[in-house]
């Protein structure tokens, strides 16, 4: 007996399988439009061509650098530099307005000369690709490390603050009015180097957000606001950096904007969202490379950038070389005596000093009715002490700054005034200290002439420094 | 490369608004979840609402002349926050004792808390979740902020909040100011900082009056207000309790859309936004919500720019920080002291006399300094605004280096000046303290009479009787003095 079995055809539903998140699908392709693919060849070229560094003088820096005394500022300044090539030259008087925006501008120009000739070609060969996916990834990934390692370059410098200094003797006794703006921006920043600080921190986690996928949007957003900031405050106090700021603020813009969309539905439009995110799938030697490539960035501009800020003990305002041992002060000019005539005190003398001070390092300064050329220029990396010029820069109190040299033996100091277009004025004097206080200084001064200056120290106290809680007679 | 996608089931995207009415529950709260919702509900409105200072809010409100409102107004009733207790030692003003109320308020907030937990649960009438009374404490959250940070932002956006330095203190040393005096200015010396973050004060607050932007909002105040608090602690500025509310109240207004935020951005997954709004059966219902909502919004935007344009543009706000009564007719300016007679004996010029003075300034305001190395408590107040000019204590505060502030009326034809020493806290000895104010308030101040002749434009001599009862004989000759903060960047130049 020969059993005849019915088999029963079910029709089955199709039911919803559960998906394999991820799931490769490189059949289904997603289509941008021509428009969106036009923008991205030009967005593409823009970032190519603000993030890969193409000035003369970026790597004339590099080639500059002296191996053997390697310092953070090198590493600093490859870090941060980064921006639209100098197709137009600024005068001194242009780099100040809007016009300073000028090469953004002619890059993006360029950048849609280039899309449009790219498309030209690819259409005329009939090889224009759907979407742009992939390299839509990668120049994301080359944006977001350098705008990254630059923001976290700046941040380093407030965060182990050295950007911001302390007041110097000089500068506690300055009026107030006599600070140029963007000095004066500076001194507020620096007398609390909490504030200093705290600044710092915020730039290093908008550059470390930057570096993961994930926190990429968080990052950007926190290093728009952040930089905008500045470029908006570089221009109030003119302070020179704005266009920097503001590219290192497009940047995080750009970078931004492909989550915008999402976050715009989500909170405003309080839509459904699904997120798709396209990433290359790496084989083999390519993830090796890959993760190389990553630590590799990170350890040498993150971690040793780091490092050697941590071991810097100079930073980069004010010179090294010490002054006279345990003369740091402002010192009120007791006696005065030109060819050896005693001049009282009068705040009207073109020659006789009426306060002087002497700080950490080797630098006399003393106030006086005369004349001179303010120093405008901010550091440029010079690291001798006579060109340490931040303590005179933007300073217009009538104070001049003398760099000095000590012979111990002779008992003598050889001075030289800092300011570049009054160098030709140097000094000899011989000094005495009759008390820990007292400084008697005697020779011939810039002009020839024999002085005999008597020097006290002030024990003045600072209200700067005298906190608000117990305040305070002065 | 092989391209990875994430595969989803592409859902045709729609709001997924869900409109509860009133006793529908779609979803229980866990007991945890609800517990902490009573904590902050009676936590933030103590916050929020002025229930420990009512009388003095109603008060304030009453003292409004509606036809005659001017920003103070405004500025003063969104500025009310409890203040239950303040400790009188240093961290008390400037430390972590300085925020004792919000620990006080989370007291009486966890304590209230478990009281009602315990009452809800003994007669059985515990609610299975509080999404509508939650969705009204972000309401009234929100509009806090709103109206508080947007009274903050108009004064920076028609800058008022930080003046402009005067003569004297162009003429001080940075030594001689107190840390928050040079943050202020620092900020004051360049309008269009000031109005920047005006403006981004006011955006923030505009976002946070409208439920689809206010996450934005939230997260741009906690932000920029976390900066100003961060900034107060460091210059002692005296506002960090006040800033760093702002930041606590955003804060709870982001957490509620926190999680989609990073579920979406940091994790990657979809998101569907659930939003809960109470529905309004009535129509009265609706025209009430959108009628107060909509008044808030027209008075705090668009009636408080024109109240400020009109009080910094049009008419001089009464109200302001420096003084308004114009000085002496084109004296303005810094004056060496070229002669100085006491009792009818020169002194030579010295910065160490405890007598003569060094220099001399006028302001456009009717304000006199003189400069001298004599000591004396500085007021060290923060200089809010004041009506009269007499009390405008800004060009004061923090400032020291010797200097003296007086308030002078000047008789043209008589040529005199009637000068009070504006410094009340005036007196060696202690510190300036909150009862040396109060006394100083009471006493009333002296009035001293000078005689000015101006011979030249740029010579003033002053003659009378000093405040230590020696007559004075002064010559001050104005110096024709360029600051460097008033120069522009690029143009090198002489000083």
């Amino acid at each position: 007996m020969s059993t005849v079995e019915l088999k029963e055809t079910i029709p089955t539903t199709i039911a919803p399988q559960p998906v394999d998140q991820y799931a490769i699908s490189a059949e289904k392709e997603v289509s941008w439009t021509s428009r969106q693919k036009f923008i991205f060849r030009v967005a593409f070229v823009y970032l190519l061509l603000l993030t890969v560094p193409l000035t003369g003088r970026f790597y004339q820096g590099i080639y500059k650098i002296d191996w053997s005394n390697f310092y953070w500022s090198n590493l600093s300044s490859i870090a941060s530099g980064f921006g639209s090539p100098d197709f137009i030259t600024l005068t001194k008087d242009e780099a100040w307005g809007l016009f300073s925006y000028i090469n953004l501008l002619v890059t993006l120009c360029v950048a849609l000369l280039v899309a449009l000739i790219w498309t030209s070609i690819v259409r005329f060969r009939k090889t224009e690709r759907k979407e742009y996916q992939t390299l839509y990834y990668w120049i994301r990934v080359i944006a977001r490390y350098r705008l990254a390692f630059g923001v976290i370059a700046w941040g380093y410098k407030k965060l182990i603050p050295i950007q911001m200094e302390l007041p110097t003797v000089g500068f506690l006794n300055t009026a107030f009015g006599d600070f140029r703006e963007q000095k004066l921006y500076w001194q507020s920043v620096g007398i609390t180097q909490h504030y200093e600080i705290f600044l710092g921190f915020a730039e290093v986690l908008a550059g470390l957000l930057l570096l993961f996928r994930k926190t990429t949007a968080l990052g950007a957003a926190l290093t728009f606001v952040l930089l905008i900031n500045i470029a908006i405050a570089n221009h109030a106090y003119d302070g020179g950096v704005h266009v920097h700021s503001f590219t290192y603020a497009l940047l995080g813009f750009i970078i931004l904007w492909k989550d915008l969309p999402n976050i715009w539905n989500l909170l405003i439009k309080e839509k459904d969202v699904v997120p798709v995110q396209f990433y290359p799938v790496l084989s083999g030697w390519q993830k090796s490379g890959r993760f190389i490539l990553k630590t590799g960035g990170i350890a040498v501009f993150v971690v040793f950038l780091f490092y050697l800020h941590w071991i810097d003990d100079r930073g980069y305002r004010f010179g090294v070389n010490p002054g006279l041992e345990n003369s740091i002060g402002h010192y009120n000019v007791t006696e005065f005596r030109l060819n050896n005539k005693v001049i009282p005190y009068s705040p009207v003398d073109s020659v006789r000093w009426q306060y002087a001070a002497l700080e950490r390092w080797s630098t006399l300064t003393y106030k006086v009715n005369r004349k001179q050329w303010m120093d405008l220029d901010n550091n440029k990396g010079e690291r001798n002490d006579l060109d340490m010029r931040f303590e005179l820069s933007g300073i217009g109190d009538g104070r001049h700054f003398f760099y000095y040299e000590e012979d111990k033996n002779k008992q003598l100091i050889t001075l030289q005034n800092k300011n570049p277009k009054h160098r030709d004025q140097k000094q000899t004097l011989h000094y005495e200290r009759p008390s820990d206080s007292r400084l008697i200084l005697s020779g011939l001064n810039e002009f020839n002439d024999s002085i005999y200056v008597v020097l006290d120290k002030s024990n003045r106290k600072y209200p700067l420094y005298e906190s608000r809680q117990q305040a305070s007679i002065y | 490369m092989t391209v990875l996608e994430r595969e989803q089931p592409v859902s045709s995207v729609k709001n997924s608004f869900q409109k509860i009415e009133d006793g529908q529950t779609a979803t229980e709260w866990k007991g945890y979840e609800k517990f902490l919702f009573r904590v902050a509900f009676i936590f933030y409105t103590q916050l929020c609402l002025p229930i420990h200072n009512m009388v003095e809010w109603v008060t304030r409100i009453t003292e409004i002349k509606i036809f005659n409102i001017n920003y103070r107004d405004l500025y003063d009733i969104a500025g009310y926050r409890p203040d239950y207790l303040k400790i009188a030692t240093d961290s008390g003003k400037w430390g972590l004792a300085s925020y004792v109320t919000w620990g006080l308020a989370l007291v009486i907030a966890l304590v209230g808390a478990t009281v009602w937990t315990f009452i809800v649960k003994l007669r059985h009438t515990e609610r299975k979740e509080y999404k509508t009374l939650y969705y009204w404490l972000r309401v009234i959250v929100r509009y806090r902020i709103a109206v508080g940070i947007i009274a903050f932002g108009y004064v920076k956006l028609f800058p008022t909040q930080m003046p402009y330095p005067s003569e004297a203190v162009l003429n001080t040393l940075l030594g001689d100011m107190q840390e928050q005096k040079i943050y202020w200015y620092s900020v004051g010396v360049t309008i269009w900082y000031q109005v920047f973050l005006g403006l981004v004060e006011i955006l923030g607050g505009a976002l946070l009056f409208f439920r689809r932007t206010s996450a934005l909002g939230a997260a741009l105040i906690a932000v920029v207000l976390f900066n100003i608090a961060f900034a107060n602690h460091s210059y002692d500025g005296g506002v960090h309790v006040y800033a760093a509310y702002f930041v606590l109240l955003s804060l709870f207004v982001l957490l509620h859309d926190f999680p989609k935020i990073w579920n979406l951005l940091v994790r990657e997954k979809d998101v569907t936004p659930v939003i809960y709004e109470p529905v309004y059966d009535k129509k009265w219902q609706r025209y009430l919500k959108y009628g107060v909502k909509y008044a808030i919004v027209l008075v705090y935007l668009p009636f408080f720019f024109y109240i400020r344009a009109m009080g910094y543009w049009v008419e001089n706000d009464p109200i302001q920080k420096e003084p308004t009564e114009p000085g002496l007719t084109a004296a303005q300016g810094l004056y060496n002291v070229t002669e100085f007679r006491v009792n009818n004996k020169t002194i030579p010029y010295s910065p160490l006399d405890s007598i003569r003075w060094q220099t001399a300034t006028f302001e456009k305001w009717s304000t006199l300094t003189y400069k001298v190395n004599r000591r004396v408590k500085i007021d060290s107040g923060n200089g809010g605004p004041a009506k009269k000019d007499f009390d405008k204590n800004f060009e004061l505060s923090g400032i020291a280096g010797g200097q003296r502030f007086f308030y002078y009326t000047a008789d043209t034809t008589a040529q005199t000046l009637s000068l009070q020493d504006k410094n009340k806290t005036f007196g060696e000895g202690a510190n300036a303290s909150k009862a040396d104010r109060a006394k100083a308030k009471k006493t009333k101040p002296k009035t001293y009479t000078w005689h000015y002749e101006r011979p030249t434009s740029d010579r003033i001599i002053l003659s009378g009787v000093d405040d230590r009862k020696d007559s004075i004989y002064v010559i001050l000759d104005r110096v024709s003095k360029k600051y460097p903060l008033n120069e522009g960047r690029s143009e090198a130049s002489i000083f």
